[in-house]
C-alpha cells in the first residue's frame, strides 16, 4: 500500500515535470515560427495538436513507422502538414522494426527499430528507412532551419551521430530529445550514456538549442 | 555456487560476493591469460566455467613457474600479437598508474573476436596494494575500451543501489560474520523496496565488470 502511494506520487510528479518540459518547448516554438518542424515518432499526433495551438503555420513533417497510425495522420486537414511513412535513420533503404509485447499508456507507443530494447516482440516488420541527413539536405533549399522532436525509442543515437558526422547540424536550429539509455539492456547503459553525452557536446558546440524530452 | 554466508565466513566483503556472482556468469575457452593471478588458486576460478579452456597462463613480475609469464603491467608486455582468446584482470586496473597500457596491451594480445574481462571497484575505499590510483565511471570505462579499438564493450554494474552501498560500508567495519550477514540482508530488503518505488537505479555501483570484444 505504501509502495503504491509512493509510486502514485512519483507518477504525478513525473507528469508535472513532463508538462513543464513540453510547455518550455511550446513557448520556444511560439517565438520561433519561422522554423520547420520534424516530428520523429508522430504516433497519434498528440504533440502535433499541442504545437498547432501555438504555431499554426510552420511546415510540419511527421515521421511514423506504423502504417495504421500513418493512415490516421493522412486524414489531418492541414496544408502545412505532411506525414512520412518510414523510420528516420542513418541509411536509406528498408529496415525492420518491432512492436512492444504490450502497448504503453501512449497509444501504440514503443515500437522501435532497436531490436535489443526490453519487452519487444520477436516478429520484425519491414518499413522504409530514410537517411534523415539526406532528407534534410534535400528539403533545405532557401536556407530555412528545423526544430526536430526525437522520440524514437533508442534509435536516436545512430541518427544523431549521423547528422553530426554528415555536417547536417547547420540546418538544425533546435532539438528536443527523449533518451533511452537505460532501456537497451543493463550492460549497454554505459555505452548509450557515453554516446548521449558526446552527442550533447556536439550539439552545444554547433549552437543547436537543446531540450530534454520525455 | 556462490554463497553470501560462506563468503562472509571466509572474511570477504559484500563487494567480493557480488563480484563472484558476476564472475559465475563468465565462460572461458581456448587460450586464456590472467593478468592478476599467479595460479588457479585464486578463489574466483572456482566460480568460472573453465570447461572450454585449452591453456591458461598467469603473470607476475618475478615468476616462479613455467606457466607464469614475467609481465610488468605498467610497460608493454613481452607477448606476441593475437595470442589469446580471453584476457582477464580482476581488481587490478585501479592499482596500475599507467592503466592505458593494460587496456591497450590486452587489446593487442587478444585474437580477433577474443574477449577481455575486467573487474574494477568504483565506490570503494583507498587500498594500497601496492598503491591505488584509479576509479572510473561506467561511461569512462566504455570510452577507454572503445578508444583502443574494442568492437563491443558491455559494462555491468556490480551492486549499484544506495542500500547496497550502505551495507557494504557498514560491514567493512564489522568482523563478526553473522552480524554482517544480518545487516546485509536488512539493507537488501530496503534496496528491494527502494527499487520497487524508484525503479532499478545503479548510480552507486561498488564496482564494474567490463566485457570487451576485439
Amino acid at each position: 500500500m505504501i509502495i503504491r502511494l509512493f509510486r502514485y506520487y512519483r507518477k504525478i510528479k513525473k507528469n508535472h515535470i513532463e508538462e513543464k518540459q513540453l510547455q518550455t518547448v511550446l513557448d520556444y516554438l511560439s517565438k520561433n515560427k519561422q522554423l520547420s518542424i520534424i516530428d520523429l515518432g508522430f504516433n497519434i499526433g498528440a504533440i502535433y495538436n499541442r504545437i498547432r495551438q501555438v504555431n499554426k503555420t510552420s511546415q510540419y513533417y511527421g515521421f511514423e513507422i506504423q502504417s495504421d497510425l500513418v493512415n490516421k495522420a493522412r486524414q489531418i486537414n492541414d496544408e502545412y502538414f505532411s506525414i512520412i511513412h518510414g523510420a528516420a535513420t542513418d541509411r536509406d533503404g528498408h529496415i525492420d522494426f518491432y512492436e512492444p509485447k504490450s502497448w504503453s499508456k501512449n497509444y501504440k507507443g514503443g515500437a522501435t527499430i532497436m531490436g535489443g530494447k526490453n519487452n519487444l516482440s520477436e516478429t520484425p516488420i519491414s518499413v522504409p528507412s530514410i537517411d534523415l541527413s539526406n532528407w534534410i539536405e534535400n528539403h533545405s533549399d532557401g536556407g530555412h532551419k528545423y526544430f526536430i522532436k526525437i522520440d524514437i525509442e533508442g534509435a536516436e543515437y545512430d541518427l544523431l551521430e549521423n547528422l553530426i558526422n554528415k555536417n547536417s547540424l547547420k540546418h538544425i536550429k533546435s532539438v528536443a530529445i527523449e533518451w533511452h539509455c537505460s532501456k537497451l539492456g543493463e550492460e549497454n547503459e554505459a555505452k548509450f550514456l557515453a554516446r548521449k553525452n558526446l552527442i550533447k557536446l556536439a550539439l552545444w558546440e554547433a549552437g543547436v538549442d537543446y531540450f530534454e524530452w520525455f | 555456487m556462490v554463497s553470501l554466508k560462506q563468503t562472509l565466513k571466509d572474511g570477504y566483503s559484500l563487494l567480493r560476493y557480488l563480484e563472484h556472482m558476476r564472475v559465475a556468469k563468465i565462460s572461458l575457452s581456448g587460450n586464456v591469460i590472467d593478468l592478476c593471478a599467479k595460479s588457479e588458486s585464486e578463489r574466483y576460478f572456482s566460480f568460472i566455467d573453465m570447461s572450454g579452456v585449452e591453456k591458461i597462463e598467469f603473470c607476475d613480475i618475478l615468476p616462479l613457474s613455467e606457466n607464469v609469464l614475467q609481465i610488468n603491467l605498467e610497460k608493454p608486455f613481452n607477448i606476441k600479437d593475437n595470442s589469446y582468446d580471453h584476457v582477464m584482470y580482476f581488481n587490478v586496473l585501479e592499482h596500475i598508474y599507467n592503466y592505458q597500457n593494460v587496456i591497450l596491451e590486452s587489446y593487442r594480445i587478444l585474437k580477433t573476436d577474443g574477449e577481455c574481462h575486467c573487474i574494477i571497484p568504483f565506490m570503494w575505499h583507498y587500498h594500497g596494494d601496492t598503491d591505488d590510483f584509479n576509479r572510473f565511471t561506467h561511461t569512462a570505462l566504455y570510452r577507454k575500451y572503445k578508444d583502443v579499438g574494442f568492437e563491443n564493450v558491455e559494462i555491468w554494474p556490480i551492486g549499484g543501489g544506495f542500500w547496497t552501498l550502505i551495507a557494504n560500508l557498514i560491514t567493512l567495519k564489522i568482523t563478526v560474520w553473522w552480524l554482517k550477514y544480518a545487516i546485509i540482508q536488512s539493507c537488501m530488503f530496503l534496496e528491494n523496496i527502494a527499487q520497487r518505488i524508484y525503479g532499478k537505479r545503479l548510480n552507486f555501483a561498488l564496482g564494474y565488470y567490463v566485457r570487451a570484444v576485439k
